[in-house]
């Protein structure tokens, strides 16, 4: 064992791990953050929050972490470099640490002008993968960047992202065997709907021997209506939502499309829990974190191991 | 009115008409060769640009656009000429406000 | 070059209305190239400002010149029989030129007619496009000749984001994916290979990061 996370622990054993997500409120609300945590406690082995995801303004992700932490989760820290520089990086790693947080997710984050402060500058000043090189330098050396030592250094599980679907196609191994070398110890994708393209995805991932080396948990969005298929499939870059997938949601009265989407949600978990190479889940039900737990029943993930 | 022969329409550059305009002319009207018979090829194409151009300007000052105009011509044509020019000085006469001339300056 | 564009005349207006005589001095040489303040585009600034003056009944005095480079100490100099009798020169010179013009006539304000942009290259004739941040430390052999830090919009060093789609950029369609082009680059090269290294962080202190920049070289001083 590298750290002391409990997914780490879950991954190791051999269980097939359950991740979700949990997105801070838009201020210092602290019962909105306690409604998510109380409808996910129990049934995931961490819970993933963001860090002021599409350039939104939220509560900062390591404060949330905290929260949820003391509610009884066990937090996976989403750091974005597009806000901050490696000093304040470095510093909120320290930070995050010493309150209690054992895992970490790197992530460029998406652009400036995606979100509600368009005007702000975009920092950038490291990209993901020297982000995890950087989590891995302070773990297994105990140096931060140039090298000088650490008052006791934080030992993070590492995670990355990566996007099966995104272009260019061919390059998304390739950067997924860089974050590998980087240091990545797990990898969460981009939610999965056209599951022929991400069963391709990891038959590379598994020849490359990248499974070997780190675990993959396919991301899982349960679609709420056609009208947010149609969304992601035009609008949101990165997104592969099959036409066939919105026909069928469409295809059902607008009262049943949430129903169906669920359903589809459990089949896909179903599927790609047979892949090779597959070590579990990651379920981003943004803004409907109460489904979270019927998913997990019909899906038969509902009981976390004991680690 | 003024007449002001060039060798082609393709030498008006955009500039040469607002400070026509800046000196103390109601308007300009650029007579230009048919398009087809351009002996420089494009000039005239390039002309009618440069007057859209300008006339742009004119839009953004808060001007009438109308002051500027490109028009090709047959040069033999006199009569159609005459009826063109005509028709242009009215308009200039029908517009609102014309520039006082006194305060600007010559070029 | 540099790219700049014609500010607004509002906003231009607003900043000289002040002054009654004002000299409008122009640049021939990175903005005559991008059409926003070569010699054209000064004696259409001038002869514009007349007749927006004289439609709001009110008296200025303009006159205009251009020089071939207004960053140039020795250029600057070829309109200072001018400068004395007007009140405020507008410059349409880049903010190097604004700001060379204020370092020598030190007594008159220089107001900018244009919005200086970026380093870029032209394209084809009215298409300029951005391909240099001025970072310092110029990697450009490594990516096939496309940069990164300007091409990519979040200036990643170890390959594309997740939101490239078709060899589009996701903050706007019509921004290419500057990894896409390095990528593509590389494979007509074949040299992808020199992707599979891992690109360290960037050292910023030679770029604007690190204060503003100066270069003196002795053996060019006269």
């Amino acid at each position: 064992m590298k750290t002391e996370s409990r997914l780490e622990k879950v991954l190791a054993a051999g269980h097939f791990a359950v991740t979700a997500e949990c997105g801070p409120p838009k201020g210092s609300d602290l019962a909105v953050l306690e409604k998510k945590g109380k409808a996910l406690l129990g049934y995931i082995d961490s819970v993933n929050v963001t860090d002021n995801q599409t350039a939104i303004v939220r509560m900062s992700s390591v404060a949330a972490c905290s929260i949820l932490k003391a509610m009884g989760h066990e937090p996976v820290l989403q750091m974005v470099t597009r806000d901050r520089n490696r000093i304040a990086l470095q510093s909120d790693l320290f930070g995050a640490y010493a309150l209690g947080i054992r895992t970490v997710l790197c992530l460029t984050g998406d652009h400036q002008t995606f979100g509600n402060q368009k005007e702000a500058v975009g920092v950038f000043d490291l990209d993901s993968i020297q982000l995890v090189r950087t989590v891995r330098e302070m773990r297994d050396n105990g140096r931060i960047i140039g090298g000088e030592p650490i008052q006791g250094p934080p030992k993070m599980f590492i995670g990355a992202a990566e996007n099966p679907f995104a272009d260019p196609v061919s390059w998304r191994v390739v950067r997924l065997a860089k974050k590998l070398q980087a240091g990545a110890d797990f990898i969460q994708t981009q939610c999965i709907y056209n599951v022929d393209r991400f069963e391709q995805f990891m038959r590379q991932a598994v020849d490359m021997g990248v499974t070997e080396k780190l675990y993959i948990l396919a991301g899982i969005t349960p679609i709420k209506t056609a009208g947010m298929a149609k969304y992601m499939a035009n609008k949101v870059a990165g997104m592969d939502v099959p036409e066939s997938l919105i026909q069928r949601v469409a295809g059902v009265p607008k009262e049943k499309q949430a129903a169906e989407g669920i359903k589809i949600a459990v089949e896909t978990i179903q599927q790609v829990r047979e892949m090779k190479g597959v070590a579990g889940i990651h379920l981003m039900a943004i803004e409907w974190e109460e489904r979270v737990p019927e998913i997990l029943e019909a899906a038969g993930l509902a009981k976390r191991p004991q680690v | 009115m003024k007449l002001v022969a060039i060798p082609c329409s393709g030498k008006i550059e955009a500039h040469h008409l607002l400070e026509t305009l800046a000196a103390g002319a109601h308007g300009a009207l650029v007579l230009a060769c048919a398009e087809k018979a351009c002996q420089y090829l494009e000039g005239s194409k390039r002309s009618h640009k440069r007057v859209d151009y300008a006339r742009q300007w004119l839009d953004k000052l808060g001007m009438e656009t109308d002051r500027l105009e490109f028009i090709h011509i047959p040069p033999t044509d006199t009569e159609a000429l005459d009826k063109l020019l005509k028709e242009f000085a009215d308009k200039l006469e029908s517009f609102e406000k014309t520039l006082p001339i006194a305060q600007t300056q010559p070029t | 070059m540099i790219v700049a564009e014609l500010k607004e005349i509002s906003e231009i207006r607003r900043m000289i209305d002040r002054y009654s005589s004002i000299l409008v001095v122009g640049c021939d040489s990175c903005v005559a190239e991008c059409a926003a303040g070569g010699r054209r585009e000064t004696m259409l600034l001038a002869a514009a400002l007349k007749l927006s003056y004289a439609k709001d009944d009110k008296q200025h005095t303009i006159t205009e010149s251009c020089l071939d480079r207004q960053c140039v100490d020795d250029f600057i100099e070829g309109i200072a029989h001018l400068v004395p009798e007007h009140d405020v020169l507008l410059s349409l010179g880049c903010g190097a030129g604004v700001q060379a013009l204020a370092r020598v006539y030190t007594d008159k304000p220089i107001i900018p007619a244009l919005d200086t942009l970026f380093i870029g290259e032209t394209e084809m004739r009215g298409v300029w496009q951005e391909n240099c941040l001025g970072c310092g430390q110029c990697k450009l052999g490594y990516f096939g000749a496309v940069c990164p830090v300007t091409r990519c919009s979040k200036k990643l060093m170890n390959g594309p984001c997740g939101g490239s789609k078709d060899g589009h950029c996701e903050v706007r369609p019509d921004i290419p994916c500057g990894w896409d082009m390095i990528i593509r680059r590389l494979d007509t090269l074949g040299e992808l290979d020199r992707l599979n290294e891992y690109v360290p962080p960037v050292d910023w202190s030679t770029s604007h990061s690190g204060g503003p920049r100066r270069v003196v070289r002795e053996d060019q001083k006269p």
